[in-house]
Order: C-alpha cells, then structure tokens, then sequence
C-alpha cells in the first residue's frame, strides 16, 4: 500500500479539533468518535471535543477491560473500545426491504440510504485495515456501498496501544499509512496533523494552523516506533494458510471447545466478521412484511444448518471455523488475512480465549503429532 | 376464510406472561382482528369449546389434575405453543424438584394432607407434545407476535436460541463481565429479552433459559475467578429456569 | 437494480413431477428485467415467497427461453410456501447468482453427467442446451439414479435426452407393481456399464455429498484426471452474493464462487468433518 499524504504536516491545538467537528457537521457529515459508554470507550454520535474521552486510558487484558485517567488529558489516550467502523457501515440491523401485498404480487420499497454520510474521528491502523477488507467482501452489496462512499476519516496513530493489540504481527499497525482524510499524531500539548484528500484539506480550511517542525515529524517517529515496541502480543503467521488446512482434525479443537461457550462475541466485536442472516417479519393481517439482515456469526448452532441437517453441529466445528476463516480462508478469499490484530476479540471473550496463544497451541500440537 | 380460533390456557404460573397479551394495545387489537379469541379467561369470561387453531399455554403442570387438563387441551389443539419460562422450564417452582416436597408441605400449610401436588414441577413438554416452546420470564410481546404471525403464515418462528451476548453487542451494550467483572449469564442464556438487563448495566440472570449449546461449566470456571464459590454458582442457576440449566449442569 | 431486492414472477404453469416435487415455470413482470435476465446452466435463483423468506433453487430451462423455470422439492417453509401457490400467483425472484457449468470445457471432450435424486435439476438446462448444440463427434452420457421409479424427475423427456446421450437409469429400490426393468443400486454402478475414453472425458456431478464422493473415487479410478472432474455444492444459503458467511465451505463461497467447482478448487476440503 502506499503512502498517501496531501501535503507537508501541519501542527494544529488540540481545541482546533472541536473546530473540525463543528465544521464536519455544519457540512452535514454525521460525525462519529470515541466516547465513553458504560466503562468502556464506544463510537457514537459526536457534537463537540467533550464528548470524546478526554483524559481516559483503558486497560485490556484477556476477557478484561477497564477504564483508568492518565495524568494528561490525552485525546486518544486509549486504544481500540469493542465498536469498530462496522457497525456503522454494515449496521447490526439493516432494513433491507418493505413488501406490501397487492391484488396480484406485491410492492417492494427498497431502504434506500438517505443522505448525511459518517465522518470518523480516531480511527486506528487496524480499523483502517478492516475498513478496506470490508470493502472487498461488500463490493456487490448495495447497502454497504452506499453507506460507505461520502465517508470522511480522521485516523489517529496509535501511541497506547493496549495488552490485547498484536497489530504489528499482522503488518496492519501501528502506524496509519493509508485510506484517511486527516491524521492525527498526539503529542502533549498539540496534534501533528497530516492531511490525506483533498476532501482533508477542505475540512480544514477555516482552522488556525502552522507548517510542522522537524522535530515534530522526528518525534511522531519516535512514538510511533515505543508503541510499536510496547506491543508485545504476537500471531506467527508464518505458514498460514496451509497450516490450518492441515490441522482440521487436531485433538487440541476439542481442548478449545471445552473453554468455548459458543456466545459470539468475538465475531460480533471483530472489524471484519461480516456475517450476518436475511429474515422476514410479517404482520398479522400478511399484508406485509419486512426484510430485516442482521448480524450474525459463526458461532451460532444453526449457522449452517439446511434441510437435511447441521454441517456444524459441534463448538469444536464452530470454533475452528472461526479461527481457520480469520487466519487461513481469508487468504485465499480476499488476499489479505481476515485479522487485523485489534485484539478485540481477546478482550471481549467472556471465557479468556486468545486466537494467537490458540493458534501456537495448534501449530505446536500438529508439529507433534 | 375463518379467522382461526386461539385459547389462552392456565396452569401453575403467575398469569404474567398470558398478561402480555392485553398489555399489547395495539398489538391485542391485531390479534383480535386475525383470531377468533374462543378461550381467554383474562380477558373474557365466555368460554368456547371445541378444536383450537393455536393454544398458548402459560405455567408448569405440577398437580395430578394438570396432567389431565394438559392431555385433554392437546387433543383439542392444532399448533401448541407454552409461553415462559413455567411453561417450557417448569418456572420458579420447579426448585420444589431439587428438594423433597413433604418438608416444603409442612412448612408452609398447617394442613399438609390436602395439599396434592406432584414431586415435580413439570414443563409441558414433558406430559404432551409442544410445537413451539417461547422462552422469558415473561415472554416478550415481540416474540408473541411472531409466533402467532409465523403461525398464521405457516413458517417457523424467526426466534433464535443464541446467546444474550449476540443482542448486547448489536445493540452496543458494553459488556458487564469483561468491563466490570460482574457474573453474568448472558453468555449462557438463550436471546429473545432484548439484552435489557446489561444496557441498565446489571447481570443477566437468565429468564430466557439456556441457550441452544450452553456451557456452564466453562461459564462457572469465570465466575470462580471472579470471586464467586461453587455454591454461589449454583445458585445463580437455581432461578427462574432451574431446572431447564439443571439439565445442562447435570451434564458438563 | 438492487440485488438485495426480488423482482417479481408470474407463475404460468404448474407441472407435477413426482408426489413431493414440482416444476414452475415462471414470467418476469417487468419488461426490462425480463429482456436483460441471462444465465449459464448451473446457476440459481432466490424464490421468495414474502412473509416467509427465500430459498436457493437451480435454474432449469433451456438458456435461450424467455421464461424462467424451476424444480422444487418440497422441503421446509419456504419450499411449502411455494407448492402453495396457484397459476397466476407472484413469487419473488432475485438471481441470477453463483458460477454455473464450464460449458467452455464441452469443447472436444466426451462428457458425462452424474445425478442424484433432485441434483438432476441443475442439468436440464444444460441438457436442452446440448441438444441443441452438440459438438460432432463427441459422445454424451447421463447417469441418473432415483430412490424409487416414482421418484424420477423429469421422466417423459428422457427419450428426447436419448437421442444424444447414452442414458442410463437406476433406482435405490422398486415396489414389484411398478414393473421396474432398469438397474437397480447406486450410481456408481452405472459406470461399469459404459466405455469411456478417459482422456478425453469431463465429468460433471450433482446429487447429495455423499454420492458426489463415490462418484468422483470411481472416476478417478477409471482414469480421469482430477481437473476433468466438476460438482454441484450446496449449503445453506441466505443472501446468495457472498455478504452473509452461511454457505462457506471452506475458503470457497458456494453462492459466489460456485455451486459448481471444479474439484481440484475444493479437494483438500470435501470430506472433511464439519467444515
Ligand atoms: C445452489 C443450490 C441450488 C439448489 N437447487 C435446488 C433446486 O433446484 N430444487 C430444490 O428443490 N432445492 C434446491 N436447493 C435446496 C433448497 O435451497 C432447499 O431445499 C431450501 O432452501 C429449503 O428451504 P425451506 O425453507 O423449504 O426448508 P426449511 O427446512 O424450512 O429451511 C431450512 C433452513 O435452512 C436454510 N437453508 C438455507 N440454505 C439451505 C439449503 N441449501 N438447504 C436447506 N435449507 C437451507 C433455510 O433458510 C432455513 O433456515 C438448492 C440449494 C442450493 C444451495
Ligand atoms: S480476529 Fe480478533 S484480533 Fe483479529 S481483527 Fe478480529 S477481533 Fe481483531
Ligand atoms: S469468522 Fe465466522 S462470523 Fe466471522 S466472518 Fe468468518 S464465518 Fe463469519
Ligand atoms: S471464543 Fe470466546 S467470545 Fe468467541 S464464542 Fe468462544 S467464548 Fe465466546
């Protein structure tokens, strides 16, 4: 991927954010951020710079996360919350049709997407990542498309990155290269701030704002490279797909499935699990009905149920299907490893499940047998 | 066409879930235009007999005369559908099932002996054949409403036995086990509430029953190392639904 | 258009083919929609009967036919529903999706087809297709086995099939008052009843997972390379373009990337356990 930068970097205040925000809604964009919701950091609507978590860190561990207060009040002083730009693009329920019965067949009116697109404000390497595989395995879908086009993004580079990250493994973070209209780099007291569109530089037009020093751009490397280093979570991607193609009947499955409870939030947090399921609702009187997609996953029992029965009936088949998409099929699907090493689905697994320490149990136990 | 004919049945319950229905409004005007209401004692006093298109059956059979009246209502029945967690799981009651019954009788009546109640209190499904089982404590009116509109549609319900988990993160619920370490059984339990309980930011106690594939046990490990003992974890399987995770905890 | 969104069909004849299977023909509504639908043989369409939801099911009439026909086995609700409806009455379609047969393989090769109970539908269209454009000098077979002689589909235009195809019939089991003189056995034994020159011959296989399995063993046995070799996949499917993940069989789509693969694309994952 290559490196997309307008313009030289700009230094902006910190306040000069609130400026952007207020102008990316005056402009009509539905502006999204960080926020803090229930002692975590979710993305949710954002009308000004108190909205955003100013001040908070986060804690991640294996099915744990907690909120803390740095001594500074950091912007994006925190790494990834459980909502990733998903939600949004590919919202948990889509309207996808209304059918009212006529005389003779019936009328569809199509949910068609109705103006105001997302402006993003602290996206993350990662999440741009998934963004663009999002892209692929939505290229036919016209509800995802239309959702997607206008979008505005201001990335952020990710100097907090928490215990759960393993980015730098999947070559995806923690630095932002790619797909952003604004960056921000946070130092202590303003944003290094590069600009990646032409639609960026519009958006920051009215907003006071002076050419970088040097030394500026040295020290966003210097963090850059002590965030990457603090990461210490690896995935060894090393022989993938084929490892995985080789393990399908590995006892260390079943060891999996013991711990597993099959509840499904590791796809539902994931940035690129897309999967979801088509259903009808109708009225009482059948004059009509709705064609609802919603989210799903893997995980549940009748995912690939048909007709004559369940193809994957057991946790064991379940789980495996789960890891050896992420890491093996979606190779072969889109080019590119489904996972992004966010780490969500680390942290968010009730159980303590960690697809990297799995997948070594896999390739160690497959070595041996 | 004849609007098909619905009955509203009682047994051991608390009349919440059959409640639901007058609760609807809108809903119970809906339902009164596309059924013909023959057998409703909360809502009307007239009965009518005779062969019903769908019975909704509410509470758990745990007296010998229930036994007859469940058999006799599913002769009587097209489309046989228990509502709550009495009905399919045998209810709050059925922790009668885990202790012995005569002690129970003493302690509370002076006249035990004219008490007569089965040892067990029962889901339907274990004296008669049931064609759909909607889980809650109480159902919700949603979920009311599709099974009666699938029914009038000939489909299955579009109900899923998924976990709580899936709801809370659609909804962008943040997740009270992981972010503030408190027990809770959504993981485990079956989805259909809404996931109302964690978006008020408390526990999942588990009305809508087990979910299709729970593990418990895996469940309970986490809850130990949140501070819970084992018996503390049973009894949080010992609620609304007891008897129905029973049959898993026996299990794992 | 909006392929998230059916368009709607007229239901122009009914046609009974055995006592739980039907074949519809159907008319797209709208004029435009009806010009422009194309499809290979092989490919499917979504049914949707509104209120109840959709299901996946093969397009079987000949390609150059305005009107769109289907084989449905009556199956679960979505399948009742349709058997449900009258001449006249509007379905829903969305389609057409997935990759059919390599009809460019057809090309100087001998092929032989290989069906199973309703895997028979997904052939017709390429069937009428070869009768009317074979390639001279090739040769054609059909296998087709049946659970009983009441079950064959499709059973007044065999003799038709016979004018270009070597046509061969098996039945699992027949009651003695159906007078059944054909084979009787899987569809693997028909094979031993024909020559094939293996070099040159393609095979392309639908049925249940099972019969797919044996067939391909028996092929390959018989000396036909594994790349000559195609199948007919099916999963459960949902959205029918690749969004909603329920079809995946291993790294492959059967909605997008199939139903029909060529078997080297998928050999390292038919018969494994749940994939
Ligand atoms: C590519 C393809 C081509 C097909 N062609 C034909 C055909 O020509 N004729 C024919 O009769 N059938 C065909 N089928 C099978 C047909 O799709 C199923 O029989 C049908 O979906 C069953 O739906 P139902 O609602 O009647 O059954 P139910 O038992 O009510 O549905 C079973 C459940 O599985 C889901 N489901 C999804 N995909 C399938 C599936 N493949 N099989 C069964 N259930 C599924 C349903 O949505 C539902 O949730 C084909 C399937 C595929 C994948
Ligand atoms: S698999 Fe886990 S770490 Fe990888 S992108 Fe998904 S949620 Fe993040
Ligand atoms: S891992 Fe499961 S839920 Fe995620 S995209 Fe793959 S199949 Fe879908
Ligand atoms: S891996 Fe964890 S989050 Fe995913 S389904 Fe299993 S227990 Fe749930």
């Amino acid at each position: 991927m290559k490196h997309n930068f307008y313009m030289e970097p700009l230094t902006i205040r910190k306040e000069a954010l609130g400026d952007i925000i207020k102008d990316l809604s005056n402009r009509g964009y539905r502006v999204i951020g960080p926020t803090v919701r229930g002692g975590t950091i979710g993305l949710d609507n954002i009308t000004a710079i108190e909205d955003l978590p100013v001040g908070y860190g986060d804690r991640q561990v294996t099915g744990g996360y907690s909120l803390f207060k740095h001594e500074r009040p950091y912007f994006f002083g925190f790494s990834n919350g459980p909502d990733s730009l998903k939600r949004f693009l590919n919202p948990p329920y889509q309207r996808l049709f209304a059918i009212k019965k006529r005389a003779k067949g019936f009328e569809t009116m199509i949910y068609e997407y109705e103006g105001s697109p997302f402006a993003f404000i602290g996206i993350r390497a990662c999440d741009l990542r998934a963004l663009h595989i999002l892209d692929m395995v939505f290229e036919k879908d016209p509800f995802y498309q239309a959702e997607r086009k206008e979008i505005f993004i201001i990335a952020v580079n990710c100097i907090f990155p928490s215990n759960t990250c393993f980015c730098p493994s999947m070559n995806s973070g923690p630095e932002v290269k790619y797909g952003f209209d604004l960056l921000l780099t946070e130092f202590d007291e303003d944003f290094l701030m590069e600009v990646g569109s032409k639609k960026g530089l519009n958006a920051i037009e009215g907003v006071h704002h002076k050419e970088a020093a040097g030394a500026d751009i040295e020290k966003k490397r210097g963090l850059i490279d002590s965030s990457s280093k603090s990461i210490k979570k690896t995935l060894d991607t090393e022989g993938l797909p084929t490892l995985l193609y080789r393990e399908f009947e590995n006892p260390w499955w079943a060891d999996i499935a013991n711990r597993d409870l099959s509840c499904g939030n590791c796809t539902m947090v994931c940035p690129t699990c897309f999967c979801n399921t088509s259903n009808d609702t109708s009225s009482l009187d059948g004059k009509t009905a709705t064609r609802i997609r919603c989210w799903d996953s893997c995980f549940s029992v009748n995912f690939a149920l048909v007709h004559g029965g369940n193809f994957r009936p057991s946790r064991r088949a379940r789980y495996r299907q789960w890891m050896t998409h992420k890491l093996a099929y979606w190779i072969n699907q889109f080019g590119v490893s489904g996972c992004v090493g966010c780490g969500r689905c680390i942290t968010w697994c009730p159980a303590g499940i960690d697809i990297t320490e799995e997948l070594m149990a896999i390739r160690i136990s497959g070595k041996r047998r | 066409m004849d609007k098909p004919r619905l009955a509203v049945f009682k047994f051991t319950s608390c009349d919440g879930c059959q409640l639901s229905i007058p609760d609807m409004e809108r809903g119970l005007v809906d339902i009164a235009n596309t059924f013909d209401i023959a057998y409703f004692l909360g809502l009307k006093s007239r009965k009518s007999t005779g062969y019903y298109g769908i019975s909704l059956v509410e509470g758990s059979i745990s007296t010998p005369d229930e036994i007859k009246r469940i058999r006799a209502i599913r002769e009587n029945t097209h489309y046989l559908v228990t509502i709550g967690a009495c009905a399919t799981a045998g209810g709050l009651q059925a922790l009668r099932n885990l202790k012995d019954l005569g002690a129970f009788k003493k302690a509370v009546y002076p006249k035990p002996e004219h008490i007569d109640a089965l040892k067990d209190s029962l889901p339907i499904s274990h004296y008669v054949h049931v064609d759909f089982e909607l889980w809650g404590c109480p159902i919700s009116r949603e979920g009311l409403l599709e099974v009666l509109a699938s029914f009038l549609r000939e489909r299955r319900p579009n109900i899923q036995a998924y976990s709580v988990c899936f709801e809370c993160k659609r909804k962008g619920t943040p997740c009270v086990l992981v972010a503030q370490g408190i027990p809770c059984l959504g993981p485990i339990t079956r989805t259909g509430c809404g996931a109302i309980c964690p978006s008020y930011g408390r526990d999942c106690y588990g009305c809508f029953g087990p979910s299709e594939d729970p593990n418990i046990k895996s469940l309970s490990l986490r809850f130990e190392t949140l501070g819970l003992s084992k018996d503390e974890i049973k009894l949080r399987l010992a609620g609304i639904n007891s008897y129905a995770f029973g049959k898993y905890h026996g299990k794992e | 258009m909006n392929i998230a969104a059916p368009f709607e069909a007229v239901i122009k004849r009914i046609k009974k083919e055995t006592r739980d299977t039907f074949t519809l023909t159907l008319r797209v509504k709208d004029r435009a929609i009806r010009k422009e639908y194309g499809f290979t043989p092989g490919q499917f369409n979504m049914l949707y009967v509104p209120g109840i939801g959709e299901a996946a099911i093969s397009i079987c009439s000949a390609t150059w036919r305005e009107d769109i026909r289907h084989t449905i086995r009556v199956a679960g609700d979505v399948t009742t529903a349709i058997s449900n409806l009258k001449g006249g009455d509007v379905i829903g379609v969305r389609g057409p999706f997935g990759r059919g047969w390599p009809m460019e393989m057809l090309k100087g090769n001998d092929l032989m087809i290989m069906a199973g109970g309703l895997g028979i539908a997904p052939f017709r269209s390429l069937l009428r297709q070869i009768l009317r454009e074979k390639e001279e000098g090739a040769r054609y077979f059909l296998l087709y086995g049946a659970k009983t002689p009441k079950d064959i589909i499709y059973r007044n235009e065999f003799p038709r099939y016979g004018e270009v195809f070597e046509v061969l019939l098996t039945v699992d089991k027949a009651d003695p008052e159906e007078y059944w003189k054909g084979d009787m056995g899987v569809v693997t034994n028909l094979l031993k009843k024909i020559n094939i020159i293996p070099e040159k011959t393609i095979a392309f296989i639908c049925g249940p997972e099972i019969m797919m399995q044996s067939s391909i063993k028996e092929l390959i046995n018989m000396g036909l390379s594994e790349d000559s070799i195609y199948i007919s996949m099916e999963r459960h499917m949902n959205c029918g373009m690749g969004v909603c993940g329920h079809c995946m069989f291993g790294p492959k789509f059967i909605c997008k990337d199939g139903p029909v693969f060529s078997y080297t694309d998928i050999i390292e994952f038919l018969g494994e356990r749940e994939i």
